[in-house]
């Protein structure tokens, strides 16, 4: 593990791992929905990657903003989601985040400055340096975080507001999720150069950091979160990472791109949460017994939600034309 | 040619009868004696069959409507997506009165007078008249057909309204063959007796208010004017959508059905042929009263004709079944 | 009353709304020391700075969805985007981004933006820069999309979509920036959704918007020496759309013909006439009749590209038609 900061609040690391658990929870459950089809639609999974979305929010404020990607379940927890709102959402229900109208792909949970999940891969990118430039105008501190994938570097638009972001050093973090896959191809194969390189053509300061290493995440965040607040932003992170199912639940036979081997590698030698909790054990923050009776009580909660949002109702007929406009 | 679907009657007091529900949907494929739809009477739900092959087409009358008997409800045409035509009888084939779907229980008292007599207007193909020009004309029960057969170019727009009106009295002597005459018979004192309860017990003196309540209540679609006249003179009357008889008042707008009252002369019958309107013709025969309709097929269609006879012979038999 | 340029009632407009609420700033391409290639906005930036009146490089996709971003989060931009024909540039953040975030939200997010833009051929300026595309956007659900035809629209409008909750387009005639209509100059806004009758008539209803709202009062008064009485109607926003005023005014007159200069096929004409066909069916003496821009991309010789847009001769030549009963496109 990297060099933790001092490590004078257990509680952190302990909300930290119990966070990622969560996470790998809610998408297990989430998982099981769609091979069930009890769940319309389908999703992306966001398992593997949970060190950047817990190091990244914890390091973040209600106030501070984040944008998610259509794979964006893990920063909708980490942001501080609750487990039934979003199950309810992810089952079009009535009570969800979006009130079922977002479903998967759109979860928003604005209370604790989630914007929204967002299926056009890079189309959150101007609303992140949008509520950044919102933040520089009205003098207020808080920062984005712009959540993107490898897959979105392709998009023209990063350049755009990149550079509007930097001309006018926006409070505003680009976290590039780099998964190693775009959609169904390797990055190697879509992304020409450095990524960081890009960031860096326009004076940005960007870092590559290990993605499955919460504590290095974090830290690294919390250096640029605070920077950023004083007026040095832009910032741009590139999070080493990998995602442990296919590019959504229904990409199964994926060995034309990728082994089981290297799967299987990452997920055994490499996982964000077996890693941490190894070092939460050795640094006796954490019993291994404390550690299994945190995990199952998580497994509980998650059932317990799952069960509530299969019970609830779904949105009246009358919801469909609600919500088109704003009064 | 297409089968029409008419509100069958079943019962002899019967005016309207409640759809209530089409057993086949529209462009369904029908065949004779299939379950098409069903119907509620005061006295029973039946299901009625088809009479017909083909496919369900021209569905104009909704679950849960009150349907005037013999009105057209729908036709099994020859194919699922027969074109709609405005004015179907201009190029229909002659034929007698349509057969509601499912014969009366008891035939009622009217006959034709011959095949020929309710033969359709001739008119060639189509009538291209605007949206509006065709709902005025409508409501004013004016036949857009005379303004081809006077020679008038189409298409029609409201601007031609001023001529099809002008156009009536010439229509008055139509050609035989556009002319329907239909008889019924009933028994002479149900009106009289009633009329004289009316005048003492409910203070309506005015016999020719009633008759144009129960023929305007006869046509079976809501507020109309009917006008009444005897020995030469013609009131008109407003019948409202109630059943009352007291809110019959006069009126100045135009009648879309006049009622001839004949008893007390010598005429026993009459066969004048259609004129400008409808026109329902009461004569005495004994102690049995004769009633005509005679009205031309561009008025009113064959069904709606008998529907009309028998509504207002069955209201002049027994004047107090109206009220309730 | 005193008569200022549709230039003018802009930007007083946004004056207005930008020192009346601290929240609204202006974002585009040469909006701030340039203001704009037509100087609608000029003056602003000497009054409310450079941090609220800003220049932004050319990155239209960007510069939308960054006032997306900011309308999200508590701002309320006003996007200048400098030719209508750039919104192909801007259709993901404007239609999937902006139009939609209210309701996938459940309405927990809103999106209080403007983007003024442009519209309207004859200019010379070719297929690029002469388009009306207010069809586009209209189509979108989301939206609302305001078509000022004189000063007094474009300022009473400008002001309420800057007021307003959601994302809204105005398309400003490029022809018209130098015109002068009556401005008051107390304060005032223009409900959206509620039409204007330009002129009352009782033989046809012109149905108008933007720049061909003038097409068609100059049409009105040249069918008036010929004895017909034109009523001019201007929508002023097609999103929401007062089809009761619309309805009203053809179930008076019993004919209509419906003129925006988007192009003729699928476009607002269309729509329009589509909803009266519908609910004034029975009403109608004659075919309503759409009249567009002709469906080819806008061509740049003079000679060529004054025949694409409708005009009052051609409207004229329609109306008569109409009025006269001809038979008009029968089979």
């Amino acid at each position: 593990m990297a060099d933790a900061e001092p490590k004078t609040n257990a509680e952190d690391y302990l909300r930290m791992y119990r966070q990622m658990v969560r996470i790998r929870t809610f998408e297990d459950n989430a998982n099981q929905l769609y091979l069930s089809a009890k769940m319309p639609g389908l999703t992306h999974m966001y398992s593997g990657e949970e060190a950047i979305a817990v190091g990244i929010c914890e390091a973040l404020t209600d106030e501070d903003r984040i944008t998610s990607t259509h794979r964006g379940h893990g920063h909708c927890v980490a942001k501080g989601a609750e487990f039934k709102e979003m199950f309810c959402e992810l089952l079009g229900k009535e009570e969800g985040y979006c009130r079922g109208k977002g479903g998967s792909m759109h979860i928003a949970d604005q209370s604790h400055g989630n914007l929204g999940a967002n299926a056009i891969v890079g189309g959150s990118m101007g609303i992140a340096t949008g509520s950044a430039l919102r933040a520089k105008l009205q003098g207020s501190d808080d920062v984005t975080v712009c959540f993107f994938g490898d897959g979105a570097t392709a998009q023209g638009l990063m350049y755009e507001v990149m550079n509007m972001a930097a001309l006018w050093k926006l409070p505003v973090i680009y976290a590039c999720e780099n998964n190693g896959y775009s959609e169904y191809t390797r990055t190697e194969e879509i992304a020409a150069g450095s990524i960081t390189a890009r960031a860096e053509a326009f004076g940005i300061e960007a870092h590559q950091v290990d993605g499955q290493d919460v504590l290095a995440v974090n830290a690294l965040t919390r250096r640029l979160v605070e920077r950023a607040r004083r007026g040095e932003g832009p910032f741009f992170m590139e999070l080493m990472t990998y995602r442990y199912h296919g590019h959504h639940v229904g990409d199964i036979n994926r060995e034309y791109y990728r082994s089981k081997d290297e799967e299987k590698d990452w997920k055994e030698n490499r996982d964000p949460i077996i890693r941490f909790r190894a070092w939460l054990v050795t640094e006796g923050i954490a019993s291994e017994d404390e550690i299994e009776a945190m995990n199952a009580e998580i497994v509980k909660d998650a059932a317990e939600a799952v069960s509530y949002a299969e019970a609830a109702p779904y949105p009246d007929a009358s919801e469909v034309d609600m919500h088109v406009y704003a009064d | 040619m297409p089968h029409e679907v008419t509100m069958p009657q079943l019962g002899m007091t019967q005016d309207t009868g409640r759809l209530v529900q089409w057993l086949k949907q529209a462009g369904e494929k029908i065949t004779r004696g299939d379950l098409l739809f069903e119907v509620e009477t005061d006295k029973a739900t039946m299901e009625i069959e088809a009479q017909a092959d083909g496919f369900l087409t021209h569905v104009t009358a909704g679950e849960g409507d009150e349907v005037p008997v013999g009105k057209v409800i729908a036709r099994i045409s020859e194919t699922a997506d027969a074109p709609d035509d405005d004015t179907p009888r201009s190029h229909e084939p002659a034929r007698a009165v349509p057969e509601p779907a499912i014969p009366p229980a008891s035939p009622p008292a009217t006959e034709t007078t011959s095949k020929a007599s309710i033969e359709p207007p001739s008119a060639p193909g189509r009538i291209l008249a605007s949206p509006k020009l065709r709902r005025i004309a409508r409501e004013e029960g004016l036949d857009l057909a005379r303004l081809a057969r006077a020679g008038h170019p189409q298409p029609y727009h409201m601007r031609d309204l001023e001529t099809l009106r002008s156009l009536l009295p010439e229509a008055a002597s139509p050609a035989p063959s556009a002319s329907m005459r239909l008889r019924a018979a009933c028994p002479q004192d149900g009106f009289a007796e009633f009329a004289r309860w009316a005048a003492d017990a409910q203070g309506l003196a005015d016999a020719d208010a009633l008759l144009a309540g129960l023929a305007g209540a006869s046509l079976g679609h809501g507020e109309t004017v009917v006008a009444v006249e005897r020995f030469g003179a013609m009131r008109a009357y407003r019948v409202p959508r109630a059943r009352r008889l007291s809110a019959v008042t006069a009126s100045d707008d135009a009648p879309v059905l006049r009622v001839r009252d004949l008893r007390g002369t010598a005429i026993e019958t009459v066969a004048i042929g259609a004129e400008a309107l409808p026109v329902l013709t009461i004569t005495q025969r004994g102690s049995a009263l004769e009633i005509i309709l005679e009205c031309s097929a561009g008025q009113m269609d064959g069904p709606a004709a008998i529907a009309l006879l028998d509504a207002f012979a069955s209201r002049m038999r027994e004047p107090l079944r109206h009220l309730f | 009353m005193r008569e200022i340029t549709l230039s003018q009632a802009v930007n007083e407009a946004i004056a207005e709304e930008m020192r009346r609420d601290p929240t609204v700033f202006l974002m585009g391409e040469d909006v701030a020391e340039a203001g704009t290639p037509f100087k609608v906005l000029s003056g602003l930036v000497e009054e409310f700075g450079t941090q609220r009146v800003i220049d932004t490089p050319i990155s239209e996709p960007g510069f939308v969805g960054m006032a997306v971003g900011a309308a999200m989060t508590g701002g309320r931009p006003i996007v200048d985007l400098m030719f209508g024909d750039f919104l192909y540039l801007v259709m993901d953040q404007l239609c999937n981004q902006a139009a939609k975030q209210h309701y996938m939200s459940g309405g927990k997010l809103t999106v209080p933006m403007v983007l003024r833009t442009n519209l309207g051929a004859t200019r010379r300026s070719a297929a690029q820069h002469s388009q009306s595309l207010q069809a586009l956007v209209a189509h979108i659900p989301g939206l609302k999309v305001a078509l000022p035809s004189s000063a007094y629209e474009a300022k009473g409008l400008m002001k309420t979509a800057i007021r307003d909750n959601n994302p809204v387009v105005i398309f400003e005639d490029k022809l018209m920036y130098q015109d002068k209509a009556p401005v008051p100059e107390d304060e005032y806004l223009i409900t959206f959704g509620e039409a204007h009758i330009k002129r009352a008539g009782r033989d046809i209803t012109l149905i108008a918007t933007s720049s061909m709202v003038q097409v068609a009062e100059k049409a009105a008064a040249i069918l008036a020496g010929e004895g017909i009485e034109a009523e001019v109607i201007d929508p002023r926003t097609i999103v929401p759309l007062d089809e009761a005023s619309l309805l009203a005014s053809v179930r008076k007159t019993s004919r209509a013909i419906v003129i925006d200069e988007g192009h003729q096929s699928y476009g607002v004409t269309a729509e329009i006439a589509s909803r009266l066909n519908e609910k004034a069916f029975y009403h109608l003496d004659a075919p309503v009749l759409r009249m567009g821009a002709m469906d080819v991309p806008v061509p740049f010789s003079p000679a060529l590209e004054d025949l694409t847009v409708p005009t009052p001769e051609r409207v004229v030549e329609q109306a008569r038609k109409l009025c006269a009963g001809e038979l008009i496109h029968a089979a």
